[in-house]
Formats: structure tokens, sequence, C-alpha cells
């Protein structure tokens, strides 16, 4: 499903970023430092209920429909491939 | 005068039925054991059979209904063309029940009846009333409620995945009979596997849960005790390894269920259960999946507790229970049904899941 506007890149990586330290939070992590290239599963601060609350954040933030074999590292693992795939999906 | 035929009670949790089907028409003849409607609970279907030789007058509720057990299900007489007791007439009759002596108060209360479900045969309802009553119907005693009211507070609705959680472990402690037991293991083969599936399979999330599920059910194939449960007094063997995975969604803790996981390669196993997963974070599980398990598995890994003893799934003889405090120890446990396992299946089963599958196994 496509969004039905234009994505910033910029934009959706702050968005990103501020979840996650949100959902880090939550877990006792401080997310402030996590770069936008950085593995977000490596970096130990989201465990896998989390990462699925930020793919199901995502979805619904950026008006998407992720299917279950486009959740990989290449789309989701970094803050970047994150916001890339926003943009190219609103593309 | 037409006789009412009232609703049975089907098992002891469940203080109402739904009506799934008519067995005769209104008119027919039956005969006294006759099956003239078929209920259901959540756990089990029933026949209801007439009480008596007669003609079935007519059914007092609508294929789809859900009934309260003891309430007038359908009437029975003598002659085909008896007139059916009007509402009215059923409400009188209601209120001509007598005051229960303290006896049949107290039977009354064993068996979750009301005194408006049972006729006195005197002016008031006795114990032996209440005892031809039960015997007649071959009704069980109601699980224990509560004797005195609880302090003053305000009554809600139970969400429907309380009601789930309740149902859950009523039959945990009413027809269950648990026992738990846990051994220690080593989780970082597990851990190695796991990593390596992850990387293989390019996924986002640490797929170890998933796979100590997937090897769980594969466990069930080999043993098939371990999918199975008693039913009505008999061994009850299981077609499909159906496995239920809890999963904390909000404040709710909900099961989600893989059917047929026997027939799923370790891949789309993991990718099935993560996406139901998913579906029960977003409220959007098909009422398939989240019922109908077979086999549990439960995680508290996520927060590092030593020690969790999960209840039963319904009609389960056994629910996994992993917990990780440290990267270093783990503890692999499972609540069991002593009924159906002994101690040597289960540590049996738990050594089989602790252990990574070997090349051909996957």
């Amino acid at each position: 499903m496509r969004p039905d506007k234009v994505i910033p890149l910029n934009d959706a990586r702050n968005k990103i970023h501020r979840k996650i330290e949100e959902l880090a939070k939550r877990r006792g992590h401080n997310a402030a430092e996590l770069g936008i290239a950085e593995s977000i599963p490596e970096s130990g601060l989201l465990d896998s209920p989390s990462l699925l609350e930020l793919i199901i954040w995502f979805e619904n933030e950026f008006g998407l429909e992720i299917d279950q074999d486009q959740l990989t590292l290449e789309n989701f693992g970094t803050i970047d491939a994150m916001a890339a795939y926003a943009e190219n999906a609103a593309a | 005068m037409p006789d009412p035929l009232y609703t049975p009670r089907v098992n002891n949790n469940d203080d109402s039925v739904r009506l799934t089907g008519f067995l005769v028409q209104p008119g027919a003849s039956v005969k006294q054991g006759d099956p003239v409607a078929d209920v259901e609970t959540d756990k089990a279907s029933f026949s209801v059979e007439a009480d008596r030789d007669g003609y079935l007058l007519a059914f007092c509720f609508q294929v789809g209904e859900t009934i309260a057990v003891g309430s007038v299900l359908a009437w029975i007489g003598s002659s085909a063309d008896e007139a059916v007791p009007s509402a009215t007439s059923v409400t009188t009759a209601d209120t001509r029940t007598g005051t229960p002596t303290l006896k049949a108060a107290m039977l009354l209360s064993q068996y979750g009846l009301a005194a408006r479900h049972v006729p006195p045969s005197g002016e008031r309802l006795s114990a032996g009333d209440v005892e031809r009553f039960i015997e007649k119907r071959g009704l069980a005693p109601a699980a224990a409620l509560p004797h005195s009211a609880p302090e003053p507070g305000q009554k809600r609705e139970l969400s429907p995945p309380a009601r789930g959680m309740l149902r859950t472990v009523s039959w945990h402690k009413s027809d269950a009979v648990p026992g738990y037991l846990e051994i220690s293991w080593d989780p970082k083969p597990w851990a190695d596997y796991s990593a390596a599936f992850q990387k293989d399979n390019r996924l986002l999330m640490n797929p170890l849960l998933s796979l100590l599920a997937w090897r769980l059910a594969r466990a069930a194939v080999d043993y098939p005790i371990l999918h199975s449960t008693v039913f009505a007094d008999q061994a009850w063997q299981y077609d499909h390894v159906n496995l239920g995975f809890t999963v904390q969604a909000g404040a709710n803790l909900m099961v989600v269920v893989v059917r047929e996981a026997e027939k799923l390669d370790q891949a789309v196993f993991v990718s099935k259960l993560a996406g139901l997963q998913r579906a029960a974070m977003k409220n959007t599980l098909k009422p398939e999946e989240s019922s109908g398990a077979t086999i549990g598995f439960s995680s508290m890994a996520r927060w590092p507790v030593t020690r969790h003893v999960p209840v039963l799934l319904p009609n389960t003889a056994i629910m996994i229970a992993h917990t990780a405090p440290s990267a270093e120890s783990a503890c692999m446990g499972a609540t069991y049904d002593h009924r159906v396992l002994n101690g040597e299946d289960v540590v049996n089963a738990l050594r089989i899941i602790t252990t990574p599958p070997a090349g051909d196994e996957a």
C-alpha cells in the first residue's frame, strides 16, 4: 500500500529515531546515540517484541502495509534503511 | 400439562450454552432418551435428550442463541396438540417456586442452580426436590464460587482476552492435574544456531523463541502423547500439532496458534509465527488464529525472571516455560497434565527442545 504523500527523508529519520528512543527508554536503554546507519537489532536497544512494535508504528505513521517477507535486515535493519523504505514506497 | 425440558449444564465452568441445532421438529413424537437438540460450549458439544415419552411441542429458543443453564429449552406434552404455556404462564409458574429450605439452598448453590429452575413438590422447595432434579438430569456440581459477596465496588464486563484467560485458568484448575518440572541448560548452542539462522535468512528479529517452539512441534510428531489430552474420560490424540504461543499484546496476554505446525519447515514456521504476533499486536487475529491449540509454548525471557510456572491451555497436556535470566544461564520448564504425561515424558521433551536440531532434522 502506498502512502498518499511524499515523505522527506530527514523527517522520516527523525521520527524513526524518536520512536526508537521511546521504545528503548521503556527497556531502560538510551538510544540517543544510535547512528542512522547502525544496526538496530545488533544495538541491543530493542528486543523482538519492541521491534515488532516499531514496525507496527512505522506502518501506521507512514500509511504502509508491509508484507511479512519484507521484514528483512536490508529494509528495516537501520534508521536509514527504514526511512529509505518509506520514501521509496511513497515514490 | 406439558413438562419443561431444561437446558443442561454441559461442564462445570459454563453457565450458558449455545444452541447449535434441532434434531426433531415441533410436533414430533419422542421417547425418553431421544436426542432433541444439540448445544455446545467452547469446550464441548452435547445432545439434549427428551426426559420423558411424549410429543415435542415447541422450542423456546432459536439456533445460535446463547441459553442460560437451567432455563426451559423446550416443552414436551402428552399429545401433539397440547397448548404450550405462554411466557406469562411460565413466569407465573416460576413465581410459584417455593422458598428453598436451608439444605435445598446449599444444594442449589453447590450445583450452580437457582430456586426457579427446580419445581417444588410442596409449599417450600426441599432438598429432596433438588436431589431428584439433579439425578434426573445427571448434573455435576458447579465449580466452587465465593460464598460471600466481595466488598462494595462496581461490576464491569470482562474484555474478550480476559474472558479467554478466565476460561484457561478455570480449565487448568478444574480439569487438569497440573505438575511442573524444569531443567537447566546451556543456552549458547541454541543462541549460536539462532544467530546463524537469522543471518542466513536476513531476518530482522531474533528467531530463537520461534525456533524453540518449532522444535517443540517436531518433538510432538515423534512423541504424539505430547499433543494429546483427556476428554470425557477417554484419551484423546490430536490429528495435528496446533502450537499455541503466548504473546504480550499491549496490556493483554494472548495466545496465537500456528495450525498444523508439523507440516511447516523452520523458515515457514518462523515467518508464520511472526505474522501472527504482528496480528495479535494489531488486534487483527482471526478466531482460528487464537484458538484450538493442542500444545503450548510460553517465554518470559523478555523479563529476566528466573522461573515461571504457566497455566496449561485448555485441552492440552504441556505448556513449555522458557526463561533466560542472563545470556549465560537459562531454565526450561514445563507445566504438564499429570493425567496424560509423567515426569519422564516431560524431561525427555525438555531435553529435545533444549538441543538444537542436527543437520537433517531441520
